[in-house]
């Protein structure tokens, strides 16, 4: 293999006295045009590895003790950020911080001065990325408007209009729909088949990248490498290592776990079909009360002809029919943008709405809104939006006080197991703030599960995260609404997830929402 | 108007400023509003968002007018003791100051509004970066930050129905709120600057090329010129 980028002998740490590496002694490399794909457990260092390998660490934080990049022959650390951005450029995981300007066409400019495109040229090379990577209708939207989806594609245009030599991606897929993903890949595959781009990517999905890999690379702990050449053949003979390694199994075929605790049968048929499906069925049934099934279990949730207001204009979602009962897991599906956080937050009394909408058989806009966040509680898709302390046990400990009523030494030995069973023990000291974003939305998971509500709304709960932590969060979420009939609303783009532990689908699409089967 | 040099227009009207603090004059008060104005219209500024901005700003100077002109007359009539040609007088003093202080309120209201509304983001950091020498690191920040707003605002509501799902009853100027929300900037903060030097943006360099160029020229010198006069003539008056 001729090495094209070669990293040696890296140790990294976030800080200088610190006795834990985040890497230590990693030795990898590059082919020149290939697309590689790292796997790795949640914070295992994968994206301090695409961070340091980009040169933005050190420099923007951590110390690198040894080790050095060459990329095409050229050391990576004496070069100026401009230089560099030849050779590797690196797309984030956050789509909402990865612009300084307020759209696409400003941006790309942004780009072009960076490495001193003359100002004549920079309209029409915009134009024509734009064009060429199929985002022109992107160009003067403003950011704050744009799915997460549409700004994924719009920061990968921007990086291709570097025309770097490396292109750095890092968990890519945040939060995107199939038809968004498939945009993105398509962009990819273009760029890849004209300049011989080599693509590193960190994903925890090996089976997004079945058309595109040429080889997965598996990273344990502080970076070491586990397995170094698994190509996208061999991926299935390496089943038994990925389950083993606690990653997600790329050809798993989902079976469903969870049975709602009464009957559910109709729920088992309707999840049978749609796992057998795949795309989205024809619907069967558009729920009415009571409707769905033969079910005398207690309604929790009830939305009759609901419709959800974005402001006094603009709805959301129209006339809405949906009906869950207690201890049921509901999966919410449907493409990026489209009301699945609306019809959460309108759960919490955040949005306005119509029609009748009632939470444990009382109407939402009567109740006080202290009792409904008794009853109804929610992890947002960015976890860091909700920890309110600056210690990651007495974050969950928190929610036991608060909740149950503990005592805080209690409250924080109770914490322990929790934190133990979502592989968070060895940070119980850390800042939630410094967790990786894997580790952190685990945290925010944890302290709403720990908080005791009868309604838990999870917001792409396993976006991020490897095989294991997914099982332990949704085996834990299934546990809670087996055991004490906890009701679970979870939004996903991943639907052998929702396969497996939904009773029913609640799918979120064309400005309303229905029940499918 | 849009087209005056952004820097120029910026320290012409900080000088207006300055000078209208020492302008008692009406004519010249409503000589530099009627400018604005113009210059507004030529614009092709928001009226509308003009109009909302004056809202709270009539609020004030209403309310500036009424307490000077009530506790000039008051004064007056203490003063005057009674004598009732002394006492027209006075009132007509206070009526004329009243109106020169609540004018000048208004002075303010539409030179801010004549560089905010007339002049974009992009336009005053680019324009200072070439006409200032501003280091291209707190250009940058300052766009950033602005263009950042938004998902801010969308932000802090999302900490602070954080907290209340918590069981944390919280106001929504919470220190402890805003101490969630200043956290989560800094890491904003921090990620964007990564973010940005990842497509090549390097703080140092001073030869990076710009896609807006802006050049003093003898228009915008003229321009400032006539911008501070007009306060200036107030003040000598």
């Amino acid at each position: 293999m001729k090495e094209y980028c070669k990293i040696e002998n890296l140790t990294f740490r976030y800080f200088e006295e610190s006795k834990r590496n985040v890497l230590e002694n990693v030795n990898l490399s590059f082919e020149e045009g290939k697309v590689t794909v790292l796997l790795g457990n949640s914070g295992c260092g994968k994206s301090t590895l695409a961070a340091v390998l980009c040169g933005l660490y050190p420099e923007n934080a951590g110390y690198l003790e040894s080790g050095r990049i060459v990329i095409d022959g050229v050391d990576m650390e004496k070069l100026s950020f401009r230089e560099r951005c030849r050779y590797t450029v690196q797309m984030f995981q956050n789509p909402d911080l990865q612009f300084c300007m307020k759209d696409l066409r400003e941006e790309l400019y942004f780009c072009m001065e960076n490495i001193r495109v003359p100002r004549e040229e920079m309209a029409a090379r915009a134009e024509s990325t734009a064009e060429k990577y199929g985002a022109a209708d992107l160009l003067d939207k403003p950011f704050a408007v744009l799915s997460g989806g549409e700004k994924q594609r719009a920061a990968l245009v921007c990086l291709l209009l570097l025309d770097p030599k490396i292109l750095v991606l890092d968990e890519p897929f945040a939060n995107l729909d199939e038809i968004s993903t498939k945009r993105y890949l398509d962009v990819l595959k273009k760029k890849i088949a004209e300049n011989r781009t080599t693509v590193i990517v960190i994903d925890h999905k090996a089976s997004n990248w079945l058309d595109l890999a040429d080889r997965y690379v598996v990273l344990g702990e502080k970076g070491s490498v586990l397995r170094e050449n698994i190509s996208p053949v061999d991926l299935a003979s390496e089943r038994e290592f990925f389950r083993s390694a606690g990653l997600l199994d790329p050809f798993a075929v989902p079976q469903r776990k969870h049975v709602a605790p009464h009957g559910g049968e109709d729920a088992r048929e309707a999840g049978e079909a749609f796992a057998a499906n795949g795309e989205h069925a024809e619907t069967t049934a558009q729920t009415e009360p009571g409707g769905c099934g033969h079910d005398d279990r207690e309604s929790v949730i009830s939305l009759t002809n609901v419709t959800i207001y974005h402001n006094k204009k603009v709805s959301v979602l129209t006339d809405v029919n949906l009906h869950c009962r207690k201890g049921e897991m509901i999966a919410v599906l449907g493409p990026s943008g489209m009301g699945k956080t609306s019809l959460f937050l309108t759960l919490l009394s955040q949005k306005k709405y119509t029609g009748s909408l009632r939470v444990n058989g009382e109407e939402l806009n009567r109740m006080k809104k202290g009792e409904i966040f008794n009853r109804v509680g929610i992890v947002f898709q960015n976890p860091a939006h909700q920890f309110i302390t600056t210690n990651v046990q007495k974050e969950v400990a928190l929610s036991l006080r608060i909740r149950k009523g503990l005592a805080e030494e209690e409250a924080e030995e109770r914490a322990l197991p929790l934190l133990e069973e979502f592989d968070l023990r060895p940070f119980r000291q850390f800042s939630p703030f410094m967790l990786s974003q894997g580790q952190q939305r685990r945290l925010g998971v944890l302290t709403m599960l720990a908080g005791g509500q009868d309604i838990l709304l999870l917001d792409e709960p396993t976006y991020g995260q490897d095989g294991r932590t997914t099982r332990a969060i949704m085996d834990r979420c299934q546990k809670l609404s087996e055991e004490e009939g906890i009701t679970v609303l979870f939004s996903t783009h991943d639907k052998e997830l929702a396969r497996e532990y939904a009773d029913r689908f609640w799918i979120v699409e064309g400005g309303s929402a229905h029940e499918e089967n | 108007m849009r087209k005056i040099n952004p820097t120029v227009k910026f320290f012409a009207v900080i000088a207006a400023a300055v000078l209208t603090a020492f302008n008692f004059s009406l004519f010249w008060n409503l000589a530099l509003i009627g400018f604005c104005l113009a210059a507004m219209i030529l614009a092709k500024a928001n009226f509308k968002r003009l109009l909302w901005i004056l809202l709270p700003i009539t609020l004030v100077a209403v309310s500036l007018f009424m307490a000077t002109y009530l506790n000039g007359r008051a004064a007056g009539e203490v003063g005057a003791g009674g004598e009732s040609f002394f006492t027209m007088s006075i009132h007509g003093a206070s009526l004329r100051d009243a109106a020169a202080l609540s004018l000048r309120i208004y002075a303010y209201a539409f030179l801010g509004m004549l560089f905010s509304l007339t002049t974009g983001s992009n336009d005053l950091c680019y324009s200072l970066m070439q006409q200032l020498k501003i280091r291209p690191k707190f250009a940058y920040s300052v766009l950033a930050a602005f263009n950042l707003l938004p998902a801010l605002q969308k932000e802090y509501g999302q900490i602070l129905l954080a907290y209340k799902v918590r069981g944390d009853r919280v106001s929504p100027l919470s220190p402890k709120v805003a101490f969630s929300a200043l956290v989560n900037t800094m890491h904003y903060s921090e990620s964007l600057a990564m973010a940005m030097e990842s497509k090549g943006f390097d703080e140092n360099d001073r030869e990076r090329t710009m896609y807006l160029a802006f050049r003093v020229r003898a228009a915008d010198i003229l321009w400032a010129i006539v911008v501070a006069l007009i306060p200036l003539c107030g003040v000598l008056q």
